[in-house]
């Protein structure tokens, strides 16, 4: 019979085949992501890649820990605003995984950006990344609108993602990133 | 009267320091504070202040020669729109004072700090001068 250890012994059996970096799920906020990242400081050194590679990382991972505690949604039960974030490394490909409940009536604005995203080429985020500082506004969040082209070029790759309907009114977004990194 | 704008270094943001009477200032660290505008806006009210009060000592025209240091390690997205506002005040400052050159410092290998620094000096109308650490 299936119970919540066996539920637990899955998650493990299902992790400990890849190779985890840094895995989270819970409660997401400032603290909790500056905490992430400082952990993420701390263990970086160990896969010995260049500096630039560790920035790119840092960078890509900030954007995205920013997006979970910015944009997640009101939370359904109580006061709890529950993340996701998976940092797993394949060799020299490291793969972020975020994922976060979302407003329904979000979904469409952000596959938009999304899209346009996955659209450009290099040259093309670039110049709509310097558009955006030059004449974009600040949303309500704080943000600048421009996270999803900073991890797109910094990643070099596309973004995948997806939205899983949880109810009428939220939806549960995961957004991941494949960083190639360099070798020292 | 203006005062001094000093902010000490966190994990997340970075040292400020704007004086009204040294000429040497910087913001140096690391930028990601949880809200961007709270911790940026001070820092350009400051500068638009530091303006006003420029424009009132022809003195400065002649004798003040600033240099404003960035020395960032990181900074996130929704920092770089309020860096890019400093910048402009920076720019606006340039013109009531003898001198003033930004100092953009990064790290050697740091390519992408170095290309930000390169995109801001295309669009701000001051004197960059890079430089790499070691």
């Amino acid at each position: 019979m299936k119970n919540s250890s066996t539920d637990i012994y899955s998650l493990y059996d299902n992790l400990a085949t890849k190779n985890v970096v840094l895995n989270y799920v819970g409660l997401f906020n400032f603290n909790i992501s500056n905490n992430l990242l400082i952990m993420f400081k701390k263990h970086v050194n160990q896969f010995n890649i260049k500096l630039v590679s560790k920035k790119k990382l840092y960078n890509i991972m900030v954007e995205a820990l920013d997006n979970v505690c910015k944009h997640n949604a009101p939370p359904i039960i109580e006061n709890s605003p529950l993340g996701m974030f998976f940092l797993e490394h394949d060799k020299s490909v490291f793969t972020l995984t975020t994922g976060n409940l979302m407003l329904t009536t979000n979904v469409a604005n952000v596959t938009k950006k999304l899209e346009l995203t996955n659209s450009l080429d290099i040259d093309e985020l670039k110049q709509n990344y310097k558009d955006s500082i030059v004449n974009g506004t600040i949303s309500e969040q704080g943000t600048a609108g421009i996270g999803f082209f900073d991890m797109c070029l910094k990643s070099g790759n596309k973004l995948e993602y997806s939205f899983n309907k949880v109810d009428d009114t939220h939806h549960f977004f995961t957004l991941k990133i494949k960083i190639t990194t360099e070798k020292n | 009267m203006l005062s001094d704008l000093i902010i000490d270094k966190t994990e997340y943001t970075p040292a400020v320091f704007f004086s009204t009477t040294a000429t040497n200032f910087s913001i140096v660290g690391e930028a990601r504070p949880e809200n961007a505008g709270k911790f940026f806006e001070p820092i350009i009210a400051w500068l638009k202040h530091f303006c006003e009060d420029a424009h009132n000592v022809p003195a400065f025209k002649t004798d003040k020669n600033i240099i404003m240091r960035f020395e960032l390690d990181y900074f996130n997205s929704s920092s770089i729109k309020y860096l890019y506002d400093v910048l402009k005040q920076l720019e606006f400052l340039s013109s009531y004072v003898a001198k003033l050159d930004v100092v953009w410092a990064y790290e050697a290998s740091d390519e992408d700090m170095y290309e930000n620094g390169v995109e801001f000096s295309k669009i701000i109308g001051v004197n960059f001068i890079f430089e790499k650490r070691v």
